[in-house]
């Protein structure tokens, strides 16, 4: 009674195209002692990849937290017009603040992309420089947001003033964090590639950081629709 | 549980009484969905016994059937069966001294959160409830004593063989407490019930498959950096309750630079090698091997 067995591995190559549960060692060489981005499970082949792996439970994380903005987005679609008798949104927003914010956030993430680009053919000026612009259209856009954050509070358009700004500063905010979040990461990447260079490890955490600052863009989208344009309307 | 042998063990009993609890609040419910019955029944005790007879039958027997059950897997014992069933019984019976009483003074307009009461009717049914109440205290008595009890008899009830239920999934193939690898060697899966397939197929070779070829395995290096962390958090989330900001930016740097610190690490995981690996899982093969023997010979005498 054992939960061993040494049975050949037998695998039709159709139901695995993308030979997820084949052992790596037999098909990719040593990367030069740069650490393995391939299976280490044991016996006949083993789980997917690392770099399979980790971007999967990358994907959990951001689902979870797609979850958590679904609800602040929920709470706002429910609060839009309780503006108790102060200002709704369309008096409030200033559009071409908001199209710049947007523009930052859209080029930030096509830059991103773009480190990805540079940092696939193990290119250290253009990986960093792509990170760098990644990083202060990031920046402006945060600049851009707390300066709107600011000239409605001045005005007295606080999150304490009506249901509608304590969803709407909610929300916006959650989403500004994580910006902010993930500008910190975003350096503490651009000092791994530098330093370590683009060993296995730092290949996998820059593709997490990807994952991330995209999504960030996908909620901005939704930001931009459900707060901004569809509040300008009421 | 259909066509099967039903054993009537502790884990078992929780997942009984969750069945015909969770029909019955489910039942309830469905009266509480209905609009016209729904007007009368709204916000009364009705609804609080209905509630309670789904939570506590759907979350709280099934999370005692999962921890009895699972209990010799993560501590390597079982647990008192005698203080277990006693602790089933009692909470059962209790469960329903106080809510069925309660559909009771539901139907006859009580509401809930009263802060007092002068209706002489609802009083015998309260009297009853409370009466369900002790018997819970009871039952609540009877799990701390079981696992007080089961933890001094632990070498009695010490789970030798890592199967103490005769399982089928997969878990069941590991000693408890499992090794810090799980399993020295991946095992192959074919069907749901993977490791009654390979008992089966034991007793049939009556033999072990043959010993596999042990190889090291990585694992992930523990770290307190989501201890360390989640304390500066709580530091910060402090600060900003209280509005102390310096506490904040200092929470929040901390908690940065334990980041910075765990992102540094260039060794992550580490190798057990395989001469390890083989020593734990020969000593388990040793144990499924004796078991296996002993039910061999079980098979051959006659009945």
């Amino acid at each position: 009674m054992s939960a061993t067995e040494t049975l050949p591995f037998t695998t039709a190559p159709s139901i695995d195209p993308y030979k997820l549960g084949h052992d790596g060692r037999r098909r990719r060489p040593d990367d030069g002692g740069a650490g393995r981005d391939y299976s280490t499970g044991h016996g006949e082949g083993g789980p997917a990849s690392k770099h399979v792996i980790v971007a999967y439970g990358f994907w959990i994380f951001l689902l979870s937290d797609i979850v958590m903005f679904s609800a602040f987005f929920a709470a706002h679609a429910v609060l839009r017009s309780a503006t108790a008798g102060g200002p709704s949104g369309h008096e409030l927003f200033e559009p071409w603040s908001v199209a710049i914010e947007t523009s930052c956030l859209l080029l930030s993430s096509f830059t991103c992309g773009l480190s990805t680009v540079a940092a696939s053919v193990r290119n250290q000026l253009w990986t960093q420089f792509s990170l760098l612009v990644t990083g202060i259209l990031g920046l402006a856009f945060l600049a851009f947001e707390a300066r709107d954050f600011a000239t409605m509070i001045a005005s007295g358009a606080g999150p304490q003033r009506s249901a509608f700004l304590s969803s709407f500063f909610a929300v916006v905010g959650l989403h500004g964090l994580h910006v902010s979040a993930g500008l910190l990461w975003l350096g503490t990447m651009m000092a791994q590639v530098f330093v370590k260079g683009f060993r296995a490890v730092v290949m996998r955490r820059l593709l997490c950081f990807n994952l991330f600052w995209h999504v960030l863009d996908i909620i901005w989208i939704a930001l931009f629709t459900i707060v901004y344009l569809m509040g300008e309307g009421l | 549980m259909y066509g099967g042998r039903i054993q009537f063990a502790t884990p078992m009993l929780w997942s009984l009484g969750f069945l015909v609890t969770f029909v019955i609040g489910g039942m309830t419910g469905v009266l509480l969905a209905v609009p016209p019955a729904d007007f009368q029944l709204h916000n009364s005790l009705f609804l609080v016994a209905h509630f309670h007879n789904v939570i506590i039958g759907g979350v709280l027997f099934a999370a005692f059937a999962g921890l009895t059950y699972w209990f010799p897997k993560a501590f390597g014992f079982r647990l008192d069966e005698g203080w277990g069933k006693a602790a089933f019984w009692l909470t059962l019976a209790g469960f329903y001294v106080v809510f069925v009483p309660l559909y009771a003074t539901g139907l006859l307009g009580m509401t809930r959160r009263l802060q007092h009461y002068e209706v002489a009717l609802w009083y015998p049914w309260l009297l009853v409830a409370s009466a369900g109440i002790v018997i819970m205290i009871c039952a609540a008595a009877c799990q701390v004593i079981q696992i007080v009890i089961s933890i001094r008899h632990r070498d009695e009830l010490r789970d030798e063989t890592g199967d103490p239920w005769n399982g089928r999934s997969l878990e069941w193939a590991t000693l408890s407490p499992p090794a810090a690898f799980n399993f020295a060697v991946l095992p192959k899966v074919h069907g749901e019930e993977p490791y009654w397939e390979m008992k089966r197929r034991a007793i049939e070779t009556q033999q072990l498959p043959a010993e596999p070829d042990y190889e090291p395995i990585e694992m992930p290096r523990n770290s307190p950096t989501g201890f360390i962390t989640a304390f500066f958090a709580t530091i910060t989330g402090f600060g900003l309750i209280w509005q102390i900001w310096w506490l904040v930016g200092v929470g929040l740097f901390f908690a940065y630079a334990t980041f910075v610190r765990f992102a540094w690490r260039d060794v992550d995981e580490y190798a057990i090698p395989a001469q390890e690996i083989g020593r734990i899982d020969r000593e388990r093969r040793h144990v499924h091997d004796e078991w296996l023997q002993q039910d061999l010979r079980h098979h051959r005498e006659p009945a």
